[in-house]
């Protein structure tokens, strides 16, 4: 075999590996008494990706994880661990894949940050050099002497992010991960999940802080009333949408009113006009925003100081949650 | 199989070391401890000298105070164990680690057995050393402490198993303190009201029957019939009375199992 063919065939077979997920969820429904929680939930995870839960309160997030960790255990569907079912009591081997986060966990006041790690490697069967150096990774490393009791809420997140890396995990399930980090402590966070992504590992994290999930993740899934409603990548979900962009501008030197009127008049396109800046606000729909902007910059000293606002994951995030639904 | 003795006995460690931390061991122990000690000196004043009967009597006196405080220790200690556990976080946590969940009740009970009887060998090392420094025996002394300890055990069990069916620690606050009126005070009430109601024409065999369905009770006769000479057991009126010692032990055992079984039941089926 050539150089080349055994560099094509090591290709082939990382694609392949790549391409069972390390989990995958069809047709998940779990109810509580009285409320159906989740309703036929699909989804899928590859080594690697990582994928932003998003969704009010109260939409199902929490039980999601808790169903794919075993915790609960689905009324129908099937959930696969690295392509093998999963949907009863996981097995060992099953639950070793893991590092879970959960939303709040108070952990025990009176042992030390290392301590508790220490505690949570034997739990994991993992050496105790692991956990110097998890408690390196998260930043922990100075505090590790003290007893629990006295870490803030921040400190608290590192230690349970900590735990969550013991045991090599293939899939992190982390719930609200950077509630109580400080902007720092977040930028640090997301370049841990950076590196453990480059590894191979799999996340899916939820969050409300949506400005911080957009650029860092690879795909969203939006829970709303127990099915993901939205599910893709940034991009691909907002283009879909076709959300308006925002066009804001003031009036140029040779401004006129008749003239600005025809010219939206051809686009489709209604100004309002703000007194207090004296500026004009257009909301444009995708498909003429092109055109509009050729025709108002080719316009001679008609506008200035043009900006343009996109929208964002926040606004895709409150289209999808006010009803209107993307197929 | 080695590795689930790690588990099991990493989790028995963490709780002791948590309550010798919180100050419980030596704060509850102590207590304990001048509670047997003021029992063991009034003990002594009755007789004024030491003596055989003398021992005999401080020894049922402790056994009195064993049955009113260790199944409220053994309540209080345990309540939280899993419901704790459950509110902190944690319990969903360790769910999902790699290993058999049962394995986080089991590791609980030995660590709260651990916790139980290092509270009453310091509570009764002191009256004891008095005790056999004035020519008693230890035999009796240890046999008072394991029968002491097993009823803490029986109650720390069944303290876990509420914390298991409930979940939720201001509810099994109530619910020990309602267990320990039960079965340490109400039990010998009803006890005492049915004999006083029929005129005490109630046979012997349901009265023992009954003793059964109660720890502190089963503990109370197990005592006596380890600890107490027989003079002594015949002032108690209780001289052929004593049901089998292999029966109040097999029942004193089950007392402690079955409550780890029924929790582990329910930690099993957590989440269907």
């Amino acid at each position: 075999m050539s150089l080349s063919q055994a560099a094509s065939n090591a290709d082939l077979s990382k694609e392949t590996e790549g391409t069972t997920p390390v989990l995958s969820l069809s047709n998940v429904s779990k109810n509580f008494p009285g409320k159906k929680v989740l309703k036929s939930i699909d989804l899928q995870i590859a080594p690697g990706e990582l994928v932003a839960l998003v969704g009010n309160n109260g939409q199902g997030k929490t039980t999601l994880m808790k169903v794919i960790l075993g915790l609960l255990i689905p009324d129908s569907g099937e959930v696969l661990i690295n392509g093998e079912s999963a949907t009863s009591n996981r097995s060992i081997a099953q639950k070793s894949i893991f590092g879970y986060l959960p939303e709040t966990t108070a952990f025990y006041p009176n042992l030390t940050g290392l301590e508790t790690l220490h505690y949570f490697a034997v739990l994991k069967q993992e050496g105790r050099s692991k956990v110097l150096e998890v408690l390196k990774i998260v930043g922990l490393a100075q505090a590790a002497q003290y007893r629990v009791k006295t870490y803030s809420k921040g400190m608290k997140q590192r230690l349970g992010l900590a735990q969550a890396l013991l045991g090599k995990p293939k899939l992190l399930l982390l719930d609200e991960p950077t509630n109580g980090l400080d902007p720092s402590g977040i930028h640090e966070f997301y370049q841990i999940l950076g590196r453990l992504k480059n590894e191979g590992v799999a996340i899916l994290m939820s969050s409300h802080l949506l400005a911080e999930i957009e650029s860092r993740s690879d795909a969203l899934a939006l829970l709303k009333d127990g099915v993901i409603s939205a599910n893709g990548t940034v991009e691909t979900l907002i283009r879909d949408a076709e959300l308006s962009s925002i066009i804001k501008f003031h009036k140029g030197a040779n401004f006129d009113v008749v003239r600005l009127d025809e010219l939206l008049q051809l686009h489709t396109t209604e100004k309002i006009y703000s007194e207090h800046t004296d500026s004009f606000v257009l909301t444009c729909h995708p498909s003429h925003k092109q055109a509009l902007l050729l025709s108002l910059l080719s316009a001679d000293a008609l506008i200035s100081n043009l900006i343009v606002n996109d929208p964002g994951l926040e606004e895709l995030f409150l289209q999808l949650n006010s009803g209107l639904e993307i197929t | 199989m080695m590795s689930t003795f790690t588990i099991l006995f990493a989790i028995a460690r963490k709780e002791f070391v948590d309550h010798l931390r919180n100050g419980w061991i030596v704060a509850v122990g102590l207590a304990f401890a001048i509670f047997s000690l003021l029992i063991t000196f009034v003990g002594f004043g009755f007789t004024g000298s030491v003596g055989v009967g003398q021992e005999q009597s401080t020894l049922f006196s402790l056994i009195n105070l064993v049955i009113y405080l260790v199944p409220l220790l053994g309540l209080l200690l345990s309540y939280d164990g899993i419901a704790g556990e459950y509110e902190r976080g944690t319990l969903d946590l360790l769910r999902s680690y790699p290993f058999n969940s049962l394995l986080l009740l089991y590791g609980k009970w030995l660590g709260l057995f651990m916790v139980l009887a290092s509270t009453l060998i310091v509570g009764l090392t002191a009256p004891a050393i008095i005790s056999i420094a004035s020519g008693h025996t230890l035999q009796a002394w240890t046999v008072l402490l394991v029968t002491s300890v097993w009823i803490g055990i029986v109650f720390n069990s069944i303290a876990l198993m509420f914390s298991v069916l409930i979940l939720e620690r201001s509810r099994l606050i109530a619910i020990a303190i309602g267990i320990w009126l039960l079965f340490v005070v109400l039990f010998d009430l009803g006890v005492i009201g049915l004999l006083v109601s029929t005129e005490g024409n109630v046979p012997m065999d349901m009265v023992n029957l009954l003793f059964y369905l109660n720890p502190t009770a089963l503990y109370r006769l197990l005592s006596i019939d380890l600890i107490m000479d027989q003079t002594m057991i015949q002032q108690l009126g209780l001289m052929g009375q004593i049901p089998p010692t292999a029966a109040l032990i097999g029942a004193f055992f089950a007392w402690t199992v079955v409550p780890v079984m029924i929790a582990g039941w329910r930690l099993r089926r957590l989440g269907k």
